[in-house]
């Protein structure tokens, strides 16, 4: 596909987010399903998955103790999925250096 | 050969955006005035007064022979078209682009008009008075398409990717050839990153300028989590459109996605917005008008995407 009917193809998609409000939920938590419904070829399909690498997701309960900082680097998207209970015991802040595994328990 | 050097000396116009900053404009002229160490070169100051709400407008005045002009917008436009405006409104031959609320340091005026060239852009120091804080311009994050300071100290014209905002320098021919910020940039944000990229892949060049310094008043953590609510939707839109104008179709749907994690509840409308502008198209008119690609500037500054992996092509 030539660079500007490419450009095209991903307007086209861009005009879908707008259009429907699902494709936006697709996007985010199910790629696969969007590249079905639009017809992505496989190396879009790639391209929206190595967007993973980039987002860190907690799941479930995270407790910040008092003093703690909390900060995401620009590195890294910090998620927390519908359901995570997030409790700073006092006002403070944690801090996840790029590259930081959490896992959070009770998922 | 600096402009001094091949005969008469140019007129610095310093460009001044300001919203709602009051007393502000004045002690930032003040300061302009009193940093000077080469007072026979010409300067000028605009002032861009974008749309301030009435008890906080500007108020300027010429101060020990700098000149100073105020240029009332009626509409918020934002920072980038803010500076557009300014830079429309000067005389200068040089363009120095600062903020409303900076204190800039002692001869100034000397350090520009010594390195100022024709496709050059100089890149001041910007520090905060209130810590140590001190950078040298930025580098660009991808996919996120925002900036990180750039904190070690260059040694004077090393080049570097994008010049801080509150310490540019510029020919003014120079800015006009490039087409100023793009007026496609809503309210804040990506502006800068933007024009910097933009004037690499024109030819131009981007150098560290050390001696000029440029104290910023940055805003603290709560005003500025404030200020930042009101624009996120345009900071999203803007980010998008930096990233649709020069990434690989793949890198974009990586950046979409990251986005839509990161962003999600700012993306549809900041989507909507850039779906009505000209990004396509602006895009299109970029890859046929630059005389470098964007893969270019990747190659000339080794940049990896923001995990340190290799940037999507």
């Amino acid at each position: 596909m030539a660079s500007e009917d490419r450009a095209a193809h991903l307007g086209r998609l861009f005009q879908a987010m707008v259009d429907e409000s699902e494709a936006i939920r697709l996007l985010r938590e199910d790629p696969e399903a969007l590249a079905k419904r639009f017809q992505l070829d496989p190396r879009d399909l790639q391209a929206l998955r190595s967007a993973d690498r980039l987002v860190i997701t907690l799941r479930g309960e995270v407790t910040f103790e008092t003093g703690s900082t909390f900060t995401a680097r620009l590195g890294r998207a910090m998620t927390f999925e519908t359901g995570t209970t997030i409790t700073a015991r006092r006002p403070g802040e944690v801090t996840f250096q790029t590259g930081t595994t959490i896992t959070a328990r009770g998922s | 050969m600096s402009t001094r050097q091949r005969g008469r000396t140019p007129t610095i116009s310093v460009v001044i955006p300001a919203r709602n900053e009051g007393d502000r404009v004045e002690q930032t002229l003040e300061s302009l005035v009193h940093a000077r160490s080469a007072p026979d070169v010409p300067a000028e100051a605009i002032v861009v007064d974008d749309a301030s709400d009435d008890e906080l407008r500007p108020r300027v005045r010429d101060i020990d022979g700098l000149r100073v002009r105020l240029v009332r917008l009626d509409e918020r436009v934002g920072v980038p078209r803010a500076r557009n405006a300014g830079a429309e409104a000067a005389r200068g031959e040089i363009l120095f682009i600062t903020d409303a609320h900076v204190e800039v340091g002692r001869g100034w005026d000397a350090a520009i008009v010594e390195h100022a060239r024709g496709s050059r852009i100089l890149a001041g120091a910007v520090s905060d008075p209130t810590s140590a804080f001190r950078a040298f311009g930025c580098t660009l994050v991808v996919p996120f398409m925002g900036t990180r300071w750039l904190r070690d100290r260059p040694t004077t014209l090393t080049p570097v990717q994008i010049p801080s905002c509150a310490a540019t320098v510029v020919p003014r021919a120079l800015f006009v050839q490039l087409g100023g910020y793009d007026r496609g940039m809503r309210l804040y944000a990506a502006a800068e990153p933007e024009f910097g990229v933009r004037a690499w892949l024109a030819g131009a060049e981007i150098l560290a300028l050390p001696e000029l310094e440029v104290a910023h008043r940055f805003k603290e953590r709560v005003a500025l989590d404030e200020f930042i609510d009101d624009l996120r939707t345009s900071m999203v839109h803007n980010s998008l459109r930096f990233g649709v104008l020069y990434l690989s179709e793949a890198a974009i749907l990586q950046m979409l996605r990251y986005y839509a994690f990161r962003y999600p509840d700012e993306l549809p409308d900041a989507l909507e917005m850039l779906q009505q502008s000209d990004v396509w198209e602006r895009r299109a008119e970029l890859e046929r008008t630059l005389a470098r690609t964007f893969d270019w500037f990747l190659d000339r500054f080794e940049l990896k995407d923001q995990d340190g992996g290799e940037i999507l092509r």
